[in-house]
């Protein structure tokens, strides 16, 4: 998903009679977010085609953007034009300009400093044999991520210098004019490109890629006013939520009410200008929502519990030809319209509060991708009883009052001069429940099998389950216990109330799988397990023939075919899925807080793009679902000349972000010159023991800095969540063995004694904290 | 990267190593692996040049501790010079100061190995 419309690109070269070819056909499904066809057409087109470069680094950039990265690079490895020099054709060809977008988006993926000085180097090679500004200006912009200010300074005022000769100020060339313009300290005229930029914006959505680039210029040490982000503010959500009309209203609200109704939300809109909203579109105060919404420009989602021609008939038919003249009206005039189940109503409340669950979500979820969180706008009547699918399902469980906007129907109501007893919202008619067994529920469902089993001899087969044994040694005592599990060979099927519950399990199944090699127990290959999770409304009941208790119904057909098409080793989830577990896991943050407690995140849900599922269930929007980590971009806050908080990632490199802020800090305030390098050398040191003992996986961590500046000392603490690990406990440094006996180790952490006044380890809870203190004589050095 | 690529001065009977910009935990990876094959050239003097290097931490120390165990073996000789004050500090409280040959610049390195 580029946050901005993308710079233009020479047509493809694959067209011989005006057909589209492989390259185009993929070029578009990367842009449509069809990541997964995007990398069938790439692959399968590889076969035939004359020069495959284009095709393979189109398949390496839907393999990066579906989460596997390691086989992206396998992908561009293979491609010529990685490995030979890129030369003045190749530089500004199709091929070269992709080459360059993947290895930044494998870095960005990765955070692996060895990614960043491969993309780099793809840059530079570019700008210096093709001398374009967009090669010169992410020269710069990688440069500075390396931590090398003054490089990035001097390639910014070339790329500046050739971007006076290119006329064309696209929104990503006025985006990168600003962001060279920052790094070479001339504010104005970063002001000049990113008032144009903003004021250019058609979309009130696109402010996230200007603002998420100034945010990282600024956690990389160049100085961004903070009314430059403004410039850019994160687009107002919100989750609308009306009263259904009863059954028995049929013709709708008595007009009085409806218009004073239709005036109220109106104001509320008004006052809070929303960008984007998700909701319903029942008869009722939801369509006076919608068609407010749309008045007022904002981009409207409608997403429907239902089949829509099941839902129109139940929810909007029976109150009269105007509404289903609305209902036709908004449906046509939305951005979108989702149905959570493909299929009919079948009855029952089951659904309606599920539909609730997933607007909730879906909406956090668009949220959490554009920085900002929804309001809840809702019309309510305290009369009512809370039931599912009721806008009580939202308000009971929101957690943040100053999000929360509430029309009150009573007052309304009073005020039109209408009687109200108690307004209740409406069932759907309940006639088409069927009777007895054939009760639906909620439920989260989790398919997995094991990627080439079926290939496995019938002598390998007691190795394989030796081998599964071992996995489930490995699954750990605290998994999340199914409602149901079943198993057929090597496939798995489990059945959860929770999507929380449903992902803490396939996650610790993923993990105990990838933590043990098939090879080890003589099988041939390393086995991968593919993962797929879904929810939905399912009947459940007993098989009549064989006894044995069942699941069934569209919800688990759609959940089996997500899963073949998953990535081996990752956990995989339909949008559905991911929309409760965002909804779940904010209901169940709003819980703990209001307790007292602090809420850690459990999931990363990452859009992955969408996939046409086999069998005809058409397609389905598909996220990696993964345990969550810290992310350290952004998290930095510094108050020259007293106090800088910052979180780093587990990269070796971090060390030089925190030199180039340490030195921002200290500018202000008169210090001994030694004392940013001392720091500096101490940071090396520090991160890099860090980095090297706390963890002892490859995956992601996060490193809490903070340092004060007091009259005459520093002050730097350190804190990590790995293993205890005291490095004052490590071997001494034998400083005097002669060059023969001298090792390597134990240098760093001698050297930081050495240089500074005191350095103290404890360890605090699951914490390590490290604290080391400089101090200096008040006058002079 | 940009500021560590080879810049070196090989000429008949001695290598100019010229270490640029700062030797931390991320440049020393590549350091050691040019240190190492300049240490198999058959030139018998390598002579680090300090005078562009604005620090070094222990990973720097460890590529030139790699580097001089191989030089005793390869018999080449291997003269740092040029040093800093923070340089000079970092050698001075490892103790490296004692266990290699440190010149103030590099002409008197040369000159007292001519």
């Amino acid at each position: 998903m580029p946050p901005l419309p993308s710079e233009t690109v020479p047509a493809p070269s694959d067209r011989p009679n005006g057909e589209i070819g492989p390259a185009e056909a993929a070029q578009k499904a990367l842009s449509d977010g069809r990541t997964f066809a995007a990398y069938d057409i790439a692959s399968t087109g590889l076969d035939s085609a004359a020069n495959p470069d284009e095709l393979r680094l189109l398949a390496a950039m839907a393999l990066v953007r579906s989460g596997a990265v390691d086989a992206a690079r396998e992908q561009i490895e293979r491609a010529s034009i990685a490995s030979k020099a890129i030369d003045p054709a190749s530089a500004r060809s199709r091929e070269g300009i992709l080459l360059a977008e993947l290895m930044e988006e494998i870095w960005q993926a990765s955070g692996q400093p060895a990614d960043l000085d491969q993309a780099l180097a793809v840059r530079l090679r570019k700008a210096e044999v093709g001398g374009h500004f967009v090669d010169m200006a992410h020269a710069a912009l990688l440069t500075l991520a390396q931590g090398e200010t003054a490089d990035a300074w001097d390639l910014a005022k070339k790329a500046l210098d050739r971007a006076a000769e290119e006329p064309d100020k696209t929104p990503n060339r006025l985006l990168d004019l600003a962001a060279l313009s920052l790094i070479v300290g001339e504010e104005e005229t970063a002001k000049g490109y990113l008032t144009r930029l903003a004021a250019g914006l058609s979309d009130k959505t696109l402010t996230r890629a200007p603002r998420r680039q100034l945010e990282s210029l600024k956690s990389q040490g160049v100085a961004v006013d903070q009314n430059l982000i403004e410039l850019f503010p994160p687009p107002t959500l919100v989750v609308y939520a009306g009263v259904r009309l009863r059954q028995e209203d049929s013709g709708g609200f008595p007009p009085a009410l409806r218009l004073s109704l239709s005036k109220s939300i109106d104001g509320a809109i008004e006052k809070l200008k929303p960008t984007i909203a998700y909701g319903s579109a029942s008869a009722g105060s939801d369509l006076l929502f919608c068609e407010s919404l749309l008045k007022h420009g904002a981009e409207l989602n409608v997403i429907l519990p239902f089949q829509q021609g099941s839902f129109r008939e139940r929810l909007v038919e029976p109150y009269g030809d105007d509404w289903c003249a609305r209902f036709d009206r908004v449906i046509e005039a939305a951005s979108s319209v989702t149905e959570v189940c493909q299929e009919p109503y079948v009855g029952g409340d089951a659904i309606l509060g599920f539909g609730n669950l997933v607007i909730d979500g879906t909406a956090r979820l668009r949220g959490a991708a554009l920085s900002s969180s929804p309001y809840l706008m809702a019309v309510w009547n305290y009369l009512a009883e809370p039931s599912p699918g009721s806008p009580s399902d939202f308000i009971d469980h929101w957690g943040d009052p100053a999000r929360l906007r509430l029309i009150g129907l009573d007052e309304i109501a009073n005020e039109a001069g209408v009687e109200l007893d108690s307004l209740p919202h409406a069932q759907p008619s309940p006639e088409r429940q069927s009777d007895g067994e054939g009760k639906q529920r909620v439920a989260s469902l989790l398919f997995a099998d094991v990627v080439g089993f079926s290939l496995l001899k019938d002598d390998q087969l007691p190795r394989f389950w030796r081998f599964m044994k071992a996995v489930a040694f490995h699954l750990g005592v605290d998994i999340p216990t199914p409602r149901m599990i079943d198993s057929w060979g090597d496939a798995i099927l489990t059945v959860h109330d929770t999507a929380l519950a449903s992902a803490g399990y396939a996650v610790q199944l993923g993990t105990a799988f990838n933590a043990i090699d098939s090879r080890d127990f003589g099988l041939p290959n390393r086995l991968r397990l593919r993962i797929g999770l879904h929810a939905g409304p399912i009947y459940e009941g007993e098989h009549p023939i064989t006894g044995v208790p069942v699941i069934y119904g569209g919800n688990v057909n759609r959940a089996a075919r997500i899963e073949p098409i998953t990535v081996p080793g990752l956990v995989y989830a339909s949008e559905q899925f991911v929309a409760a577990l965002t909804a779940e896991e904010s209901e169940l943050e709003a819980a703990i807080e209001l307790g007292g407690g602090t809420y850690r995140p459990r999931f990363h849900c990452i859009y992955r793009g969408i996939a046409e599922l086999p069998k005809g269930y058409g397609t389905q929007a598909v996220y990696e679902v993964e345990p969550w980590r810290e992310r350290a971009t952004g998290a930095v806050a510094i108050e020259p000349g007293k106090r800088l908080t910052v979180t780093l990632a587990n990269e070796l490199s971090e060390h030089r972000r925190l030199a180039t802020l340490f030195r921002q800090l200290v500018e202000p305030v008169k210090v001994p010159e030694d004392v940013p390098d001392l720091f500096e050398l101490a940071f090396d040191e520090i991160i890099t023991n860090i980095c090297s003992y706390a963890w002892n996986d490859e995956a992601r961590h996060v490193i809490d800095v903070e340092i004060t500046v007091g009259d005459n000392a520093i002050r730097a603490n350190f804190s990590d969540d790995g293993v205890a690990f005291d490095p004052l406990d490590a071997a001494p440094a034998a400083v005097d063995d002669d060059i023969d006996e001298r090792v390597a180790g134990g240098l760093g952490v001698h050297l930081v004694n050495e240089m500074m006044d005191e350095v103290h380890y404890r360890r605090v809870e699951n914490a390590n904290r490290l604290t080391i203190v400089k101090k200096w004589q008040e006058h002079g050095n | 990267m940009s500021e560590h690529q080879s810049s070196d001065i090989v000429e008949d009977g001695h290598i100019i190593v010229r270490v640029i910009g700062k030797l931390d935990v991320i440049a020393a990876k590549e350091f050691e692996a040019r240190l190492s094959a300049h240490i198999e050239s058959p030139q018998p003097l390598i002579v680090l040049d300090f005078s562009e290097c604005d620090y070094i931490s222990s990973a720097g120390l460890r590529g030139i501790l790699i580097a001089a165990k191989k030089s005793q073996t390869a018999k080449t000789t291997l003269v740092l010079a040029g040093m800093n004050k923070m340089v000079r500090q970092v050698f001075r409280v490892s103790g490296f100061d004692r266990m290699l040959d440190i010149e103030p610049d590099v002409a008197t390195a040369l000159a007292n190995q001519a």
